[in-house]
């Protein structure tokens, strides 16, 4: 990448830590309207963009795995219930992945460039890839990219019954970043790279640490550690296995994870200025592994 | 930095007109539409939709897939266009060397998924928690049926998908052209699918946007969309690499918010305007350059009122020709930039102009005439295609002749 893309804020709003809603969307109607996840997301993004001292952002990109769930739920269930009479469009409205993002839209009054990638295990990362690219094309813009996913009782059950919660736990969570080509005095991370891979059945039983990072490319020559969320078995050199932190034992299982994984590498990057490199590697159950390379720019 | 220029060397499209190039082509220059009562499931409602003529199995037969397994039908009309489309650019043929020289990615749309499927396991786990097969649920990610599609393909080097409702295609074709143009892929097979599923006809019917009648875009008596099914793909490729023929080039985009309403537009149409401002100031082109607009036009009474505002915006009293195909297609949802894209591309490499069906008398309140009758033999060289979604989401692409 020719140009550098700084993380200038981060926020994070997770399912077992919620805060109060009326502080963020004060306007009561509004927010009794908001499905939990809505509300999640939307403060989440505003306390990313409450953070940021710079001007408006020229983005908002967003990437969830599992879209609104409660509201498609809440609007299936209700065709059946009334017979398809009679039906309440707000939770059909309210269904759509790109629901966050609009309203994000809305409440800032925020006309430039919206989009929501709505792929499994790879949302988040998708939704930076566009924010990368974008961020390559064009100078001194900034933008607002988010990962969110929400886990409804429904949901729970659906996984337990297929037996994901015998190896992890359930999570939920809302990640918002404002990001940007220019360095500020709100810097401590930059994204080096991300990178999704291909499907590969020889990744599929256990996935090799040390490999994977030698095929993207990344020297360790420095203090390092590797946030790791892939609930399959791995394997890593000894030398590196001290590096090594299971996210996933924080954050929970969920399909954009790995925004949670992005947001608690800053804040180790901020509280132990000495590492110079993290390393996300995340897997959501047998999708597509994903490496995010943060660096901390004072290095 | 230098940017690759990016050309479409194949085209997939699978609607209520056919199956294939070739039937979408001749039910276009025949004035055939192909909307008629729903018969894919049953429902309450009184409902004319643009149905794909061919049941599941009948796809999985063509596609030889294997039998037993559960497809979403958003999964199965997906690989018949994107199937088409990477057949036509001549990828299918590729060798093995020739396959991993290249970086070859997917970018899909779509907004229902694998509902109809999910559906089916619903409708008894609601009744009882024990039931309901978990397998139909394998499908319901919108991700999933992308990566059906890629796999089927082995065209996964980069697999993601785009959900903006009904503007989700082309911002697919969006993020496809992008990264061609930075190096990130060399060839990109990007559109959307959406099948018809109870969901959607509930969730429109419930808005109060659906016609009972067939969709009159821009008429003074439209009353509301006939929601459509189907896929369109392109092939997105560096000019560079070689190709036995093209369609086009990608010109310019845009997307914009309209940031009025989570599902109306604004009066003025911002979003609609500010999108196909930001494509022609992307393209180096001046509004009097477009030859053809292939219009959102849905048929409700705001979305065609805000994007003849915004049409007026943009061209003043020099509109070049446009119209809506909503008329034949009915409104495939997250796939509609997808078989527009196709659509649009036919015209500039054919020379037609598609007409907008069903339309009679001037709208009231905004003063646009779309082409009402086929226009054939036309030299043109853009073409300006928008597609507009709930969430304000609005994405303008403009495809210009190449003859590479």
């Amino acid at each position: 990448m020719e140009k550098k893309i700084y993380i200038n804020t981060r926020a994070s709003v997770e399912g077992c830590n919620e805060p109060d809603y009326k502080e963020f969307i004060p306007d009561p109607v509004a927010r009794r309207r908001m499905s939990r996840i809505i509300k999640m997301g939307v403060t989440s993004a505003f306390i990313a963009l409450n953070e940021w001292k710079g001007k408006a952002v020229d983005g908002i990109i967003t990437g969830t795995g599992w879209g609104c769930l409660a509201d498609t739920e809440k609007f299936l269930n209700s065709i059946y219930e009334n017979d398809e009479r009679l039906l309440n469009p707000s939770s059909f409205i309210q269904s759509t992945p790109n629901t966050i993002g609009a309203q994000i839209a809305l409440f800032l009054g925020s006309k430039c460039y919206n989009v929501s990638y709505v792929h499994g295990g790879i949302s988040f990362e998708s939704a930076l890839i566009d924010s990368i690219s974008m961020l390559q094309e064009q100078d001194n813009i900034t933008l607002l990219v988010g990962g969110f996913d929400e886990m409804s009782a429904t949901k729970e059950h659906i996984l337990d019954r297929m037996g994901v919660w015998r190896k992890a736990k359930p999570g939920e969570g809302a990640q918002f970043f404002v990001i940007g080509n220019t360095e500020c005095y709100q810097n401590t991370a930059e994204i080096e790279s991300v990178t999704t891979f291909t499907e590969n059945s020889e990744l599929s039983d256990t996935v090799d640490i040390s490999s994977l990072i030698d095929r993207i490319g990344v020297t360790l020559d420095e203090e390092y550690r590797i946030l790791c969320g892939i609930g399959n078995p791995y394997s890593s050199t000894e030398n590196m296995g001290k590096n090594i932190i299971d996210y996933k034992q924080i954050c929970g299982e969920y399909p954009t994870a790995s925004a949670f994984g992005l947001w608690h590498a800053c804040g180790i990057l901020e509280e132990e200025p000495h590492i110079g490199k993290i390393i996300i590697i995340t897997r959501h159950l047998r999708e597509r592994i994903s490496v995010i390379v943060v660096n901390n720019i004072s290095k | 930095m230098m940017y690759n220029d990016v050309i479409i060397t194949g085209l997939g499209v699978v609607t209520a007109l056919g199956k294939g190039v070739g039937e979408n082509l001749d039910a276009l220059v025949s004035s055939k539409g192909g909307i008629a009562p729903l018969t894919l499931f049953a429902t309450n409602h009184e409902v004319v939709v643009g149905e794909v003529r061919m049941s599941n199995e009948q796809i999985v037969d063509i596609l030889s897939l294997t039998k037993g397994k559960i497809y979403s039908r958003t999964t199965l009309l997906g690989l018949l266009a994107a199937k088409d489309a990477y057949d036509d650019a001549g990828y299918s043929e590729l060798n093995q060397k020739e396959r991993s020289a290249l970086k070859i990615g997917l970018i899909s749309a779509t907004s229902v998924g694998g509902m109809d499927v999910s559906e089916n396991f619903y409708k008894e786990y609601r009744i009882d928690k024990s039931k309901g097969k978990l397998r139909d649920l394998l499908g319901h990610d919108c991700g999933a049926s992308t990566e059906k599609i890629a796999a089927y393909l082995n065209a996964d080097d980069f697999v993601s998908t785009v959900s903006t409702a009904c503007s989700s295609a082309n911002n697919a074709i969006m993020l496809g052209a992008r990264m061609i143009k930075l190096g990130l892929l060399d060839v990109v097979v990007a559109g959307g699918t959406d099948s018809l599923s109870r969901f959607t006809v509930n969730g429109f019917h419930s808005l109060g946007i659906l016609d009972k009648n067939r969709c009159r875009p821009f008429d003074d008596s439209r009353a509301g969309l006939n929601l459509g099914e189907g896929a369109g793909y392109v092939v997105l490729q560096r000019s560079d690499i070689p190709h036995h023929k093209a369609y086009g080039k990608i010109c310019g985009y845009a997307n914009a918010n309209d940031a009025f309403h989570q599902t109306a537009s604004s009066s003025q149409g911002e979003g609609a305007y500010l999108a196909m401002h930001g494509a022609l100031r992307s393209s180096g082109l001046n509004p009097r350059d477009i030859s053809y607009v292939n219009a959102h036009g849905t048929g409700t009474p705001n979305n065609d009122s805000s994007e003849g505002a915004a049409l007026i915006r943009i061209f003043g009293d020099k509109l070049p020709p446009f119209s809506s195909t909503k008329g034949y297609t009915g409104h495939t949802l997250a796939a509609a930039g997808g078989v527009e894209s196709v659509f649009s591309l036919l015209s500039l490499k054919y020379g037609y102009i598609w007409p907008n069906l069903h339309f009679n008398t001037e709208m009231s309140d905004v003063a646009v005439v779309p082409v009402k009758d086929l226009i054939s033999d036309r030299s043109l060289n853009f073409v300006l295609e928008n597609s507009f979604g709930f969430g304000g989401n609005c994405t303008t692409l403009i495809y210009g002749s190449y003859n590479g």
